[in-house]
């Protein structure tokens, strides 16, 4: 194979390459019944480009000195000026000039088809063709000095419209940007010295094919913009397309050039049933596509929300602290007052307001016991719990707790059996207000849905890794149901919600959260109901 | 919770009556519950609306004790604490701090400026806050 025909090849595959891309950006121009100018016109120039570039091929692979047709072919290469007309159209709409945008690309067109016209018709732009060391090379006639200046004037609009948008753009669209834009300016100037700055100096032109190559690191690396960065459009709809499209072609002229009617039938048949075949299989991918576009757009959608939803949820979350807090306050002096009546500091009173007093009083402290749960439970939201380790006595904790309640348990005539463990256990790492917490709110609990009978503690310190607090009651005991609600955030038992409403249905759920944060477990165990409850605290005692 | 009888309590312990309390307290009512309280049993009560009429007080009277609110205007108690520490005269008077605000970081904060315990206001009667109050008396 010659050289020349090589060479031609060569130029028919960038203009394979060219048109590709041209279709890829009409495709991406058109979304949803809007056509976005600025893509479509870059689509132009990607087109012209192939053109230009398949003009060129033509002038190598037809190469015959002396031919008439040589000279032709070399003249349909100015076809490629139609390039500069949307070139600059593209970049005004890029870079959102658009001011009279509409009158410049019409004269810059009418422009470029004088000169195509004149350059396909006459010799004002050709006077004829050459071969000189292995180049084909363009002889000049005496308008091409004209043509030329063209061509530079509008690149260097093109390239300044092109710096003008990038210097004004944000850092993260210039990183977008930053392939595509490092494509086209190579392209232009590489067009500047290859159309404008040689033929001007040499009158002739020997390097015209070269653009045509050099248009392919432009193809490229805008490609590479689009799968990089989604920026106009997806390349596997387009490639499915193609492909079908050549394939139904490879049939259909298949079938044409049958011999017998016979053969004709049965290829066109296959031809039919493939191309069928072919438009499902692109429609599938676009839907594919498009589903998968319309996915990330929803991610980022939910992602926004959920951010949004975070910070609402710290809100409440604040706002349930900070009413908290204020609340505090008149609580503290009704509960200071009341107590201060009921010692007697200002006077006797008879016995039948002493008693409705203290059940003022102990609402008033119901009232308080729950801002504590809201309290904590705030501050295990927001993340503020800390846990304080001290070597210290789960024996002497209970006792305490025991303690706190014993006038609370002889009001109802319960009894609090405490079983203590023989031998001492050992002192270990715990948040003591924590654990103490956690037992108060589990022995709160028992009494609360104990209405007779008794509660009884015990701690087991069987294999030294653990240490595990029993606490049995005699009381209305639970379903299964209400034992896998019952260490969440405001649940209650049945029995919690038809009867004493007393506490905030916070209470195990803190216990658990206090507990886990030893890594360690609390669970419940019911027979069922009026079978009573017993409740397991598991403190590990390897604890850092 | 049930309400202990404070007059068989305190009246075992003549030797801290007559002790001198300084409530720093913003809260009119709060401060003047307490005053009823503490006065009743035998103790002499001053009471400051803001850190800075606090330390006065302090320097003046030289209270045995001081009862200390965290939010307050002009610097709340942790600038009392700090402005304590930077005077000699008053520095060994025992503050505990007592206030309805319980962040754990300024529970380290008065800790590490001195305070002797930090007390939860809701969690306590004025007769439960003698009680807890009376080990720093001795």
């Amino acid at each position: 194979m010659e050289l020349t025909t090589l060479r031609g090849i060569g130029l028919f595959l960038s203009a394979f390459l060219n048109f590709f891309l041209a279709f890829v950006l009409w495709k991406k121009s058109r979304k949803n019944g809007e056509i976005r100018k600025d893509i479509f016109h870059l689509g132009l120039v990607a087109f012209f480009s192939g053109l230009y570039a398949f003009c060129s091929g033509a002038t190598y692979f037809f190469w015959k000195p002396d031919s008439v047709y040589s000279v032709l072919f070399y003249k349909s290469t100015w076809l490629g000026v139609l390039m500069l007309p949307s070139y600059a159209a593209f970049t005004y709409y890029f870079a959102g000039k658009l001011n009279r945008i509409k009158l410049k690309i019409f004269l810059l067109y009418l422009a470029a088809t004088l000169i195509c016209f004149f350059a396909l018709t006459t010799s004002l732009f050709v006077k004829g063709v050459d071969f000189r060391n292995y180049n084909i090379v363009g002889l000049n006639g005496p308008l091409d000095p004209l043509g030329r200046l063209f061509i530079f004037y509008v690149i260097i609009i093109g390239i300044s419209n092109l710096f003008n948008k990038y210097t004004e753009s944000e850092k993260t669209v210039r990183l977008q940007i930053k392939y595509f834009f490092a494509g086209i300016i190579i392209y232009s100037i590489a067009g500047l010295a290859l159309t404008t700055i040689i033929p001007f100096s040499t009158r002739t032109s020997p390097y015209y094919d070269v653009l045509a190559y050099i248009s392919l690191i432009w193809v490229a690396l805008t490609s590479y913009a689009i799968l990089r960065h989604h920026l106009f459009f997806s390349l596997k709809v387009i490639t499915a397309e193609i492909f079908s499209t050549i394939i139904s072609l490879a049939l259909l002229i298949n079938a044409l050039l049958s011999k017998t009617s016979g053969e004709f039938v049965l290829k066109f048949l296959l031809f039919l049933i493939i191309s069928f075949f072919s438009i499902l299989l692109a429609k599938s991918v676009l839907k594919e596509v498009e589903a998968k576009e319309l996915i990330s757009k929803m991610a980022g959608e939910l992602q926004k929300v959920n951010i949004e939803l975070q910070k609402l949820d710290r809100i409440k979350t604040e706002f349930m602290s900070i009413t908290s807090h204020q609340l505090r306050t008149p609580l503290t002096a009704i509960k200071g007052y009341i107590s201060m009546i009921l010692e007697g500091d200002y006077g006797p009173i008879p016995e039948n307001i002493k008693e409705k007093m203290e059940i003022v009083f102990e609402s008033n402290e119901n009232l308080i016991k729950i801002l504590n749960d809201i309290l904590n439970i705030s501050r295990v939201e927001m993340g503020k719990m800390k846990i304080e380790l001290k070597k210290s006595s789960v024996e002497n904790i209970i006792s305490e707790v025991i303690e706190e309640f014993k006038m609370e348990a002889e009001k109802k005539n319960l009894k609090i059996i405490w079983f203590k463990p023989k031998n001492p256990l050992p002192k270990i790492n715990i948040d003591e207000n924590k654990i103490k917490q956690i037992i108060t709110n589990i022995l709160d609990n028992a009494i609360r849905y104990t209405s007779k009978g008794y509660i009884e503690i015990t701690v087991e310190n069987e294999d030294s890794r653990v240490i595990i607090i029993k606490v049995r009651d005699t009381g209305e005991g639970m379903t299964g149901e209400e034992i896998a609600n019952l260490f969440t955030s405001f649940s209650r038992g049945e029995a919690g919600v038809q009867k004493n409403l007393k506490g905030s249905g916070l209470g195990l759920y803190i216990a658990r959260k206090f507990i886990e944060m030893h890594n360690g477990k609390i669970r419940a165990e019911s027979e069922g109901k009026n079978m009573g409850s017993t409740f397991y605290i598991e403190i590990p005692i390897l604890l850092k | 919770m049930a309400i202990k009888n404070k007059r068989e309590k305190t009246a075992g312990k003549p030797d801290i009556k007559g002790k001198k309390i300084l409530i720093v307290e913003d809260d009119a009512l709060l401060a003047g519950m307490y005053k009823d309280k503490f006065i009743k049993e035998g103790f002499q009560i001053s009471v400051a609306e803001d850190p800075e009429k606090g330390l006065e007080i302090a320097k003046k009277e030289n209270p045995d004790l001081i009862i200390l609110d965290i939010v307050m205007p002009k610097g709340g108690g942790v600038e009392f604490l700090k402005r304590k520490q930077e005077n000699p005269s008053i520095l060994p008077i025992p503050t505990v701090v007592f206030s309805n605000y319980d962040y754990l970081t300024i529970q380290k904060q008065v800790e590490k400026l001195g305070a002797k315990d930090y007390l939860i206001k809701s969690n306590y009667t004025p007769s439960q806050l003698l009680e807890k109050i009376k080990n720093f008396l001795k």
